[in-house]
């Protein structure tokens, strides 16, 4: 069985008269240890998919299995606990909480985890162990994206979302990202879902799914997925 | 402006409702308490004015120790600046103790003089004006109630004070026809007068025909200048105080036409009077003294002849008295010689007899000793007989054999002897001769012995034979000499009887002889005696006559005498009133009450000043605060604006009208609905203290305008200041997200113990407070005013508390006041106390004396509502009145060596325990140290010890209150007690401290709505303000709480991050807001207080819980209400990167 199964979903927006699907009756899978890229244009619904896959949204129509539950059917308290438990997310902007410092932004997650991985190792699996102590205004962008990749690690989420994470960075800095995503997939068998609108680093996924008008037009596996240093973009 | 601009500004504001409306409720809050509050005052003031105007009250108020007549009425009129003039009467009465014996002021009821309008008009609520001079109006009460009704009967004592009410009015009894209000007393106070107790405790209204008095009693007038200046206000105070200057030049100016035409005239004809007196006086004396001199002569001309009818009867008594003792002692004499004699018989008679007793007893003795004898003798004969018988019959033959015997033996022997010749048996033979010769000689020893014997007793009992015969002859010849002797004594003796009884009869006969002529004697002395009597009392009888009639003709003329005394006298003190006449000018200061109002709409208007400005004060910061926060919000979108090409000035204008409208439409209803609330809430309050009508409102435009300026001005102008800041950035700049304030460490980290145990919620709590430090400060400063708010209006409730339970309970021990209708003479105290002490229900009871005084320190005087009161015994008063310093809570004593004073009158003059205070009044004036300072919360009074007061006021007090301490204070109880105490003619009234405090608290309750209006808005205004933060707060941090939310923490932890900021900043607020309201509620009540009242200083601790309880609930009732607004934030809208 697939770790993740969306079966004819839709989000639908009602505006006044008219009424949007955002996401447009959409299924695919998703196996373990995959790493899976949704490319699309600004306003393919890529972003709903990720929200609704994350908990954080709901859709108006369809099955979502993820290890075998439907949290389409979810209620709020188990979207939390689905959230809580089974997601981890990493964020264009980072929304780390800037009171904490960087060992505490990992650890905020860590608390609230059955089985969390200990922070200072999450920080050292992302290279900022020497920075664990700085607020997240003393590091660079693309430090405290890793900050934010190992708070989300340190839940050991079945998954690992990420929204346009290289979005804010530059180039350098995103390949790093990307990098260090990958890696963590590899090594930890990680399953990680990441979106962009950059269709140049697909090859780099094990499994590319490109959407558009909230309709996957292209649902491929890569039989042999790049290493990040062999993409250019 | 363009479309679109203000397009944006109304969906704004359409999307941030909870924000904009809080905004709005904060300032209508403010506003509209400043307004509503800053209106009760003109509203009071104009009230009173147009009471004043309605009714026509007068300027001045004219009164006269000699009265007035028309020429005094005239001069009046025609000094410049008078209007007019209305003269009128009034009497001060007491009620007979039947009506309950209060001291009333009688007024005469308005009426036109000449062509001028009527003054003091009265306001009639129920009845009709009199129409007969025995028709009363009494006031109408309408908070307390009046105390009589239509067609009651009011009856008034005969006395007011030294002078006769019938003298002043035609009538005393009569009959309630209306209830009226005078607008010369608004308020509960009556003034005083010289009267009962000295304070007027109603007036009441009769026809002016009622009045005897030739003279008006007093006169009202109007002046000019109070046309042109309304009441209260500066000019007519400044006008009224210099009018009165030259209304006092005319006074002057009549009272010495009074000197020259009244006084002279009197005084001439009082002269003449004395000397008339004088002469008639001398007459009649000397005529009373010839007819006492005869009454004195006839009654020695009696007395003489009396005491020698006296003299002469005594001496017959004195020989009566001797006669019957010589009587007596012949009598005696006689008795005891009889009974002397009768003795002497009777001893004789026992010696007779005992001689008697003694033969017989002799003779038997000597029969019995001569019968023994011979018997003996006898016995002795027969005896020897026998012996003799015996012996010749047996012994002698055995005594004659033997000697034979032995005879024969010897004869035997001699034989053998002489025939022996062995020497030997010779020896032997000899030896037993020898024996048997000495038993022959024993033998005839014997014989002849024996015979001796018998021959010598044979003779002896001869001899006693012989003997006794002698002793028998003898002793019969003794006894038969005795016998003779008896029977000659017992001869002797009937003799001796016989003469004894002849001798007593005759004495006895002699004795009954000397008794009757002295009887008879005694007989004629007792006629004597009544005699005298008879004469004397008819003596006697006739000198009373005589006296009585002298007496009766002496007390009439001395009556007579008194009356023509009294007559000069009287005639003398009135001169003596009239040689200083003296007329008094009264402002309408002088009206009880008058100025009382004006202070309480002042004091209310200081109120309103210092509590709304800070209410005002607090609601401006919190929308300040907000607005600031709106506009940082908003940077992207200013940034964008500017971007786009639009001026500053559009953009600025986009929050200004935001803000405009917040602060307008917020004002508008605010000052709409505080107008027409508080105004009418706080008179309804002072409506029991003063009657004026009902309020009408009048706006305080100025005070609008300052709170809506205020809170727009404030509001805008802050929104422009951090508009223009955030405008001042380059547009690039200001459209990426400011850059969040970097997370710092703060001190406390440091201290890593404490630190490492805190949850991660209490460490980011910690950052966030000390990160944001301006919303600390802001949040904590609007907490903190809503609290110290809460507090003094709390505390102000609190400060109403001693009023009532520790001035009436713990200061006022006794139950009851009585007061004398006359006091000042030790006889009346005596009965007063003597009439108290006899009552069951008296525990105990304190005689005080009371009179008002002036108390001067450095400069200042107090004459309002200021006592000397002088304890009777100061040693006991501590269970009638406590007096305590309340700080210390020591109970003071009171000493010679000072007076003690009160807490308010020591705190408004700063008088300290030691200085020196001048306390003058009717009884004098000195200067006196302080010794102490009491608890007391009505009125301003001095303690003293009866001597220090006479050796400072040269007399001793007189006491004119009795307190009284009841055994049972129950309703009935008092009830019972005030009717059988006011039985007694001598007193005047009896009050009861229960009614006072009854009365007190009517008046606090009504204080309290006004605070309960101030709470209510109070606590209003922190709700508001506290969820306006809260909102504020939510809202900058939405993006935070997406985030946890995303990570998976639940709604519950969610809202915990913000709580507990929340709670702390509330927390802090709080104790700040509880520091901050103690001086709030200081300044207050100080400001509050009304002149002769100190109000409670302590703050409960429950005020301060229930202050920090309130803004604590509002805190976590806001937090409920947020908690939706965090469960409804969207985790991806929030997500959506920067806007």
């Amino acid at each position: 069985m697939s770790l993740v199964e969306f079966k004819n979903v839709y989000k639908r927006y009602k505006m006044g008269e008219i009424i949007i699907n955002a996401v447009d009756g959409i299924s695919f899978k998703i196996e373990e240890g995959e790493f899976v890229i949704v490319v699309g244009a600004s306003g393919a619904g890529k972003t709903t998919v990720l929200n609704i896959l994350g908990g954080m949204d709901n859709c108006t129509e369809g099955e979502i299995v993820v290890k075998g539950r439907d949290i389409s059917k979810f209620n709020d308290k188990q979207l939390i606990e689905y959230r809580r438990f089974d997601i981890g997310f990493v964020f264009q902007f980072y929304n780390l909480v800037h009171n904490l410092t960087a060992k505490e932004n990992v650890e905020l997650a860590a608390q609230i985890c059955k089985d969390p991985l200990d922070s200072e190792k999450a920080l050292e699996s992302v290279g900022l162990l020497d920075r664990k102590d700085n607020f997240p205004a003393q590091l660079s962008g693309g430090e405290q994206q890793r900050v934010s990749i190992a708070r989300a690690l340190a839940k050991r989420p079945g998954l690992l979302l990420c929204d346009e994470p290289t979005g804010a960075l530059d180039y350098n800095t995103g390949r790093q990202i990307l990098k260090l995503l990958q890696k963590t997939c590899k090594n930890d068998k990680m399953t990680v879902v990441l979106i962009t609108h950059n269709s140049a680093i697909t090859p780099m996924a094990d499994h590319v799914i490109e959407m558009k008008s909230g309709k996957i037009v292209r649902d491929i596996y890569n039989e042999n997925p790049k290493s990040v240093d062999e993409i250019e973009w | 402006m363009t479309k679109s601009l203000l397009k944006n500004t109304f969906r704004e504001i359409k999307n941030s409702k909870a924000r904009f409306i809080s905004i709005m409720a904060i300032i209508a809050l403010g506003v509209g308490f400043f307004a509503g509050i800053k209106a009760t005052t003109p509203s009071m003031y104009n009230l009173a004015e147009n009471y004043y105007n309605e009714q026509n009250l007068m300027d001045y108020r004219l009164v006269s120790t000699v009265g007035f007549d028309e020429d005094d009425i005239k001069a009046v009129e025609k000094t410049e600046g008078v209007s007019f003039v209305m003269p009128s009467y009034f009497s001060d009465a007491q009620l007979s103790a039947e009506s309950g014996g209060n001291v009333i002021r009688l007024i005469a009821v308005p009426e036109k003089y000449n062509e001028n309008a009527e003054l003091n008009s009265l306001v009639l609520n129920e009845g009709r004006m009199p129409e007969k001079p025995n028709e009363i109006l009494v006031e109408h009460d309408s908070m307390s109630g009046t105390r009589y009704k239509m067609g009651d009967k009011i009856t008034l004592s005969k006395k007011a004070g030294d002078s006769d009410l019938t003298e002043q009015l035609n009538c005393l009894e009569y009959t309630v026809v209306g209830l009226v209000n005078s607008p010369l007393y608004i308020s509960y106070e009556r003034g005083t007068t010289n009267i009962g107790n000295g304070k007027i405790s109603e007036y009441m209204y009769i026809g002016q025909d009622c009045f005897k008095t030739e003279r008006y009693t007093e006169l009202y007038v109007k002046a000019d200048f109070s046309e042109k200046y309304s009441a209260f206000s500066n000019d007519y105070e400044e006008n009224s105080e210099t009018f009165a200057k030259t209304l006092e030049k005319t006074a002057n100016a009549q009272c010495e036409v009074f000197n020259k035409d009244v006084i002279e005239k009197s005084k001439d004809e009082l002269e003449d009077a004395k000397s008339e007196y004088n002469d008639e006086k001398s007459k009649a004396e000397k005529q009373l003294n010839d007819a006492k001199n005869k009454i004195d002569e006839s009654k020695k001309e009696f007395d003489e002849k009396i005491s020698a009818a006296q003299d002469e009867l005594d001496n017959a008594k004195a020989q009566i008295e001797s006669g019957r003792n010589e009587l007596e002692n012949s009598k005696n004499e006689y008795y005891s010689k009889i009974a002397s004699a009768e003795d002497e018989i009777s001893k004789q008679e026992t010696q007779l007899n005992n001689a008697e007793t003694e033969y017989n007893k002799s003779k038997s003795d000597f029969d019995s000793q001569i019968t023994s004898a011979q018997n003996e003798i006898d016995n002795g004969k027969a005896e020897y007989e026998t012996a003799y018988n015996e012996f010749k019959n047996t012994q002698e033959p055995q005594l004659l054999a033997g000697i034979e015997q032995a005879r024969s033996a010897v004869d035997s022997l001699k034989a053998a002897i002489a025939v022996e010749t062995n020497p030997d048996v010779l020896a032997v033979l000899n030896a037993q001769l020898e024996q048997a010769q000495q038993t022959l000689d024993n033998l005839n020893l014997q014989y002849s012995q024996a015979l001796s014997q018998f021959e010598e007793k044979k003779s002896t009992l001869n001899s006693a034979q012989t003997e006794l015969d002698i002793k028998k002859s003898e002793g019969q010849q003794q006894l038969d000499l005795a016998l003779a002797q008896i029977e000659n004594g017992k001869a002797a003796l009937k003799d001796g009887k016989a003469e004894l009884e002849t001798q007593k009869t005759e004495g006895y006969n002699k004795l009954v002889e000397a008794e009757n002529s002295l009887n008879s004697a005694q007989s004629q002395y007792e006629n004597g005696i009544k005699e005298l009597e008879t004469q004397k009392s008819d003596g006697h009888q006739k000198l009373d006559d005589a006296q009585d009639e002298y007496d009766k003709e002496k007390s009439k003329a001395d009556e007579k005498f008194a009356e023509a005394e009294e007559e000069i006298n009287n005639a003398q003190e009135e001169l003596d009133k009239l040689s200083s006449p003296e007329w008094y000018v009264f402002t309408r200061d002088d009206n009880p009450g008058y100025s009382s109002f004006s202070q309480n709409a002042d004091r209310l208007d200081a109120v309103a000043s210092v509590f709304p400005v800070f209410f005002l004060l607090v609601a401006v910061l919190v929308c300040v605060t907000t607005m600031t926060r709106l506009i940082e919000e908003k940077r992207t979108e200013i940034a964008t604006f500017k971007a786009l090409g639009y001026s500053n000035i559009n953009i600025v204008a986009k929050f200004v009208i935001y803000a405009l409208i917040a602060a307008i439409i917020g004002s508008v209803i605010g000052t709409v609905i505080g107008v027409c609330t508080l105004p009418f809430i706080i008179f309804n309050a002072y409506k029991i203290m003063y009657y004026i009508g009902d309020i009408s409102l009048v706006l305080n435009v100025a005070s609008i305008v300052l709170g809506i300026a205020a809170a727009v001005l404030c509001t805008t102008v802050v929104s422009i200041v951090v508009c223009m800041r955030s405008l001042s950035h380059k547009p690039a700049e200001a459209m990426r997200p400011k850059a969040p304030k970097p997370g710092k460490r703060i001190l406390l980290e440091y201290v890593t113990p404490l630190w490492n145990r805190f949850s991660f919620t209490a460490k980011l709590t910690a950052r966030n407070l000390f990160r944001y430090k301006s919303r600390l400060c802001m949040t904590v400063i609007g907490v903190a005013g809503c609290t110290a708010l809460i507090v003094a209006a709390f505390g102000l409730l609190n400060s109403f508390d001693p009023l009532t339970k520790d001035q009436f309970e713990t200061i006022y021990k006794y139950d009851a006041v009585i007061v004398p209708k006359e006091s000042g003479t030790q006889k009346e105290l005596d009965y007063l106390v003597s009439e108290v002490e006899s009552k069951d229900n008296v525990s105990n009871f304190m005689l005080t004396s009371q009179e008002d005084a002036t108390v001067e320190f450095k400069g200042q005087i107090k004459d309002e509502s200021t006592y000397l009161t002088v304890v009777q015994s100061p040693n006991e008063l501590s269970s009638i009145i406590s007096l305590h310093n309340r700080k210390s809570g020591r109970e003071l004593a009171l000493t010679d060596d000072g007076a003690l004073i009160n807490e308010k009158l020591s705190e408004e003059f700063g008088i300290k325990t030691g200085d020196t205070i001048k306390v003058s009044g009717e009884f004098g004036e000195s200067e006196v140290t302080v010794c102490g300072i009491f608890e007391q919360y009505l009125h301003n009074y001095i303690y003293m010890t009866p001597t220090l007061y006479n050796s400072l006021y040269g007399k001793n007090p007189s006491y004119n209150i009795l307190d009284v301490k009841l055994n049972d204070n129950s309703q009935s109880a008092q009830e019972k007690f005030s009717f059988e105490i006011l039985k007694d003619d001598s007193i005047a009234a009896v009050s009861f401290i229960a009614s006072s405090l009854e009365e007190f608290e009517n008046m606090l309750n009504s204080l309290n709505l006004v605070v309960l209006v101030m709470i209510i808005c109070a606590a209003a205004l922190a709700f508001v303000v506290l969820y306006n933060l809260t909102n504020i707060n939510i809202a900058e941090r939405v993006r935070e709480i997406a985030t946890f939310k995303v990570l998976g923490f639940n709604n519950k932890e969610t809202s915990s991050f913000i709580y507990k900021e929340n709670i702390v900043l509330t927390l802090l607020g709080i104790i700040v807001g509880l520091v901050l309201g103690i001086f709030l509620t200081s300044f207050i009540v100080h400001t509050v207080e009304i002149d002769n009242i100190m109000f409670g200083r302590v703050i409960y601790p429950t005020t301060y819980i229930f202050a920090a309880g309130l803004t604590m609930l509002f805190s976590l009732i806001v937090n409920a209400v947020m908690s939706f607004k965090i469960k409804a934030v969207n985790m991806v809208e929030s997500l959506k990167s920067v806007e």
